[in-house]
């Protein structure tokens, strides 16, 4: 718990002076805070726009049960992922930036181990998921209470696993961006290569294995992994049959990532000349 | 004196060339000891293994006596190759880093400031400074845990004749402390001035280690001169210490036994009737020395 303190200390002071941090949270924050109130707006602009047509079927946007409880842990959860980029900035930059400035170095010099090194990056990783999942629970909470038609303890809570399932999609994905880091040593290289993977390679790849009808090969893709940890909501939002759990099987892909991805990066500190 | 740094069969290779090969330091406290050697001569490869950025090939080290792991870099201050800090960060808030990373207080970051003069410039971001004034932080940083040994990796260079001049008081100055300091430098001149003990690299191996008054001063050469150059040359010959003699211009050089100092020499003139005008013990540098140690260890290479 001490070393934790120390390690967690060394680094917010490193990142607390950077620019790149301070505009990466600017940044996250006000994307965090403009979805599900740019959500909204749209929702009512939708309903004013589709005027008689749609009234007559019954459909009204704004009665869709996006913030109901207890859908909305899932549907905030499914939304907020893709916000993780930002914090995946933030940690390949951190870790880019002292191997490029050589600071790692000067750290083990000054009598950092490269565990401890290591280590409090990790500590990084998981503050930052674990700030993001709080703010999303204070955000659920507060969007569930005001827009929710049911607000009974049982349906608040019923569904909140996925806010754990959020919680080890961003420590995941992080840890992931952390290895690209670690190998790729450059920020801008990391960053292209993390977003022609994410963007390009996974989904072409996986579309194709998809119409192969081989879906066991891609779902142990690692970005994929972290994605199925929160299925797609918009069948089960439109009434279609959809995934409304965790899977069980992206759950056991995840922690076999976890523990790879971590064991590799420890690999690679513990060996490399400095 | 306690041996504070002590390398057992230190070897290194990066694929087949050997950057240093079985290499074997004492480190007594309270020396200041050079090392010196050409470029690539394994100087910071050495330093490198020693602080825990290198992984040895095979071989080991041992700090305090003991082996030990990242807990004994916290108590040695150290510069390698070039000052590196976050260039975005203040002193001060570079120093806080250290002060994390090493467990110890805050309270002495000013006083440290103070010593290499960065005082007023504690709160402009690393990136302002000039390079004179980051080789001056990354000694006030390597100060700032009171260590008993320094390790001081080339820090004159690239510095302009002033920054070298003021780096070098400071070492005095942190050497006069009581303070162990072990200077990898190429300067001789640097290593002359400073130093108490030095050792010769040269392609990773251990050429020579020894003590700078000893090696330099013990020459057991003179130059002299005097009123009557006859006078002297018939005295020189009556001593039977003197191993030989050779004139150069109005002064002569002399070299005599080993028992021999210059006092005595004098006070022999003077009983024969001589007065001296002048009388200097011949210091050899150091530059000479280490180039005769490379050449030889050359000459038996090839």
């Amino acid at each position: 718990m001490k070393t934790m303190r120390r390690l967690l200390s060394i680094e917010f002071t490193k990142l607390w002076s950077a620019r790149y941090f301070r505009v990466l949270l600017i940044l996250w924050i006000v994307a965090f805070l403009s979805i599900p109130i740019g959500f909204k707006i749209v929702l009512y602009w939708l309903e004013t726009q589709s005027g008689q047509s749609l009234d007559a079927l019954g459909l009204k946007f704004t009665q869709l049960p996006v913030f109901d409880f207890s859908e909305i842990w899932h549907n905030l959860a499914y939304v907020y992922k893709m916000l993780s980029i930002f914090m995946a900035f933030v940690v390949v930059v951190s870790v880019t930036n002292e191997i490029d400035y050589r600071t790692l170095r000067q750290n083990v010099i000054d009598g950092l181990s490269r565990k401890e090194w290591l280590l409090s990056k990790w500590y990084l990783v998981l503050a930052l998921a674990t700030a993001a999942t709080l703010l999303v629970l204070v955000l659920g909470l507060v969007a569930g209470l005001t827009s929710s038609t049911e607000v009974s303890l049982e349906a608040i809570f019923s569904n909140i696993g996925f806010l754990g399932a959020y919680w080890i999609h961003v420590v995941l994905f992080l840890m992931l961006s952390l290895l690209f880091a670690l190998l790729l040593r450059r920020s801008g290289l990391t960053i292209a290569l993390l977003i022609f993977w994410m963007y390009i390679f996974e989904p072409i790849t996986i579309g194709i294995l998809r119409y192969h009808e081989l879906d066991f090969v891609s779902n142990i893709f690692p970005v994929e992994a972290t994605h199925r940890l929160i299925p797609w909501v918009i069948p089960h939002l439109a009434m279609f049959p959809g995934l409304d759990h965790i899977p069980t099987d992206a759950l056991i892909i995840a922690f076999v990532y976890l523990v790879l991805v971590m064991g590799l990066s420890w690999r690679i500190v513990q060996k490399r000349d400095l | 004196m306690s041996v504070l740094l002590e390398t057992q069969q230190l070897t290194k290779n990066f694929g087949r060339i050997r950057a240093v090969h079985e290499l074997n330091l004492h480190i007594a406290e309270g020396m200041v000891f050079g090392m010196l050697g050409p470029n690539g001569s394994g100087k910071t490869t050495t330093l490198g293994m020693l602080l825990g950025v290198t992984n040895p090939t095979s071989g080991s080290f041992s700090w305090f006596g003991e082996k030990t792991n990242h807990e004994a870099r916290k108590k040695v201050g150290a510069i390698l190759e070039r000052p590196i800090f976050y260039p975005y960060m203040s002193a001060r808030k570079n120093l806080e880093v250290v002060c994390l990373i090493k467990e110890i207080s805050k309270s002495r970051i000013d006083e440290v400031l103070k010593t290499v003069g960065l005082l007023e410039r504690k709160n402009d971001a690393f990136k302002t400074y000039s390079l004179g004034m980051k080789q001056r932080l990354a000694i006030a940083s390597a100060l700032l845990c009171d260590p008993r040994i320094m390790i001081l990796d080339e820090p004159t260079n690239g510095l302009d004749p002033q920054g070298i001049a003021d780096i070098r008081e400071l070492i005095r100055h942190i050497a006069s402390d009581g303070k162990t300091i072990v200077l990898a430098s190429h300067l001789l001149d640097e290593v002359q001035k400073v130093c108490t003990d030095f050792c010769v690299l040269g392609k990773g191996k251990l050429l020579y280690t020894g003590n700078v008054k000893r090696d330099l001063e013990s020459d057991h050469s003179f130059e002299l001169e005097g009123e009557s150059s006859d006078a002297i040359e018939n005295a020189l010959k009556d001593f039977p210490f003197i191993v030989s003699k050779e004139k150069a211009g109005e002064k002569w050089v002399v070299k005599t036994e080993e028992r021999i100092n210059a006092a005595e020499l004098n006070k022999a003139f003077f009983e024969k009737g001589i007065v001296l005008s002048h009388l200097s013990s011949g210091h050899k540098s150091l530059e000479e020395k280490f180039l005769r140690i490379l050449n030889e260890n050359n000459a038996q290479a090839t």
